[in-house]
């Protein structure tokens, strides 16, 4: 429980905020309640003649429904804020900008803040809207019973017979207009909130069976954990946009068999004083949806835009034009030796060759397991020559095993969440010799670096022998 | 009665509306998973 804590950001905060909100809600409904029992003993003294009782009842307001109905609100947007905060925050581990050591643990917090929060989120926001709902729906059947029976109570003395009509049907009781919400709750939100939450659940143990899975699997895992999620929500959309058809037959039934206007009608009572109060209301809840249906265009468009398939391999952030090439092997993380006609350098910082060969020493004699390896990202129309020295400067800190690495740049730009790009690597393995008689192997190609003049034309050789399932050797040309 | 369906109306239009946003708002999570495997 400590761990569920301390992941949901602001927890106390919201925690607090759902419980305010709650005392809230229940307080109107008590209030509503109280006025309802209040107009019942009214509506009790009036066949006796005691009309001045309905007559001085308080004149109804609209402001308890309101603020029943718009509260959960609150408690939807913070955690909604939260959500979106923590996704945000996956967003930023994946830029460069943020250490490779620190990206892990950025998503890991990220990835426990939202999991977290949409399971506590659909519990809060569920209870609140519960009485929510209540307290709104006792609210305006208080106002307008309330109003039916001060009508009753004003026509009382002159016209009896149209007050009794009055008194009988003031407005409409609370179960037909709790009826109407309900059935949009349950049957166009409660199938979305249970995927939701059913989702979010799965996706917990997907994550922690990931854990457990070697390094090459974790990603398809949770790639196909995604599409578990993807897929169960899109199903209960189905059943959503069913659920809200039948919610509104429900609701206009519901409202047309329970109307007392319609039941007052019957009695042939001319029908009292309305305000326009309610038709705003109602005009303005339909254009508030319709602007927030346009605004949400660009969450809709991100989440129809279909993203590239899944490909797993290490992820190498260089900006640098490597031979356009697709090379046979795998790339694994080691240090990396870039190489520009420019610059050259070791993990992204420049550096001249001497210091590339103590930094990699270092490096090899603290990380016994890299075996004598390393990674060559060299920019195509890199010379030889510098190659070279990059080379020379390996082998002599003991990594004489130089994986060659071709990355292709794959670029997104999605309607939400922007711009983004990652690199597919692929690798060729070789080995640098700096002695012809170091080669013995019959399988292994020998290429003498000086013989090429940039990494591209020496890269297309090493491509072509690794391709022929060939080891290859790379000779460096004598010191003097 | 008019006035009844009219709030009727209003009602499953918000609810139509509110549906839309909550499901996007939860798929919106697997865009977010798929930058991170991205």
């Amino acid at each position: 429980m400590a761990d569920f804590i301390a992941s949901v950001p602001g927890f106390w905060a919201l925690l607090a905020l759902s419980a305010v909100v709650m005392g809230a809600e229940l307080a109107i409904l008590g209030q509503s309640r109280a006025q309802l029992a209040r107009q019942e003993t009214a509506r009790l003294l009036a066949p006796s003649g005691d009309w001045q009782a309905c007559a001085a009842l308080r004149p109804p307001s609209r402001l308890f429904e309101l603020l029943a109905a718009m509260l959960p609100g609150i408690v939807l947007f913070s955690f909604v804020r939260v959500i979106q905060d923590a996704r945000h925050l996956l967003a930023t581990a994946k830029t460069p900008a943020v250490a490779v050591d620190d990206k892990a643990a950025m998503a890991a917090q990220a990835f426990s803040a939202e999991l977290n929060t949409i399971p506590m989120a659909s519990w809060a926001i569920g209870i609140v809207v519960v009485l929510g709902s209540l307290a709104a729906s006792t609210a305006i059947s208080a106002r307008q019973r309330g109003r039916g029976l001060r009508e009753a109570g004003r026509l009382g003395p002159g016209a009896p017979e149209a007050a009794k009509a009055w008194l009988e049907f003031p407005g409409p009781e609370m179960m037909p207009i709790l009826g109407g919400i309900g059935s949009f709750l349950i049957l166009g939100f409660l199938p979305l909130v249970r995927a939701g939450f059913y989702g979010v659940t799965d996706k917990i143990h997907a994550f922690a069976a990931v854990a457990r899975l070697p390094v090459e699997e974790k990603g398809l895992s949770l790639d196909h954990a995604l599409d578990e999620m993807a897929r169960a929500l899109d199903r209960s959309m189905v059943f959503a946009r069913l659920g809200l058809v039948a919610a509104t037959v429900i609701a206009a039934v519901l409202a047309w068999r329970f109307s007392a206007a319609r039941a007052r009608h019957r009695l042939l009572t001319p029908p009292g004083p309305r305000g326009t109060g309610g038709v705003v209301i109602a005009l303005v809840v339909i254009a508030s949806a319709l602007v927030a249906f346009v605004a949400a265009e660009p969450l809709r468009a991100e989440n129809e835009l279909p993203w590239p398939a899944y490909e797993g391999g290490e992820r190498l952030m260089a900006l640098i034009a490597t031979p356009d090439l697709e090379g046979p092997d795998e790339m694994e993380r080691l240090p990396v030796v870039y190489l520009t006609p420019d610059a050259m350098g070791l993990d992204g910082r420049e550096m001249a060759p001497a210091d590339i060969a103590m930094q990699l020493d270092t490096t090899r004699q603290r990380f016994p397991s890299l075996k004598g390896q390393a990674l060559i990202v060299c920019q195509a129309d890199t010379g030889t020559d510098r190659l070279t020295e990059a080379l020379r400067a390996a082998v002599s800190a003991g990594i004489p095993h130089a994986t060659f690495v071709f990355l292709r740049r794959q670029v997104v730009d999605r309607p939400l969440l922007g711009h983004h790009w990652r690199n597919r690597a692929r690798a060729a393995r070789t080995t640098v010799v700096e002695n012809r008689a170091d080669v013995s192997s019959s399988t292994t190609t020998l290429l003498e670096v000086t013989r090429f003049s940039t990494c591209a034309s020496l890269s297309r050789d090493i491509v072509a022998a690794r391709n022929a399932k060939r080891d290859v050797a790379l000779l460096l040309p004598p010191l003097f | 009665m008019v006035r009844s369906m009219l709030y009727v109306t209003a009602g499953a239009v918000a609810a139509w509306v509110g549906v839309d946003l909550l499901y996007n708002f939860l798929r919106l999570s697997d865009s977010y998973g798929r930058l991170f495997l991205f």
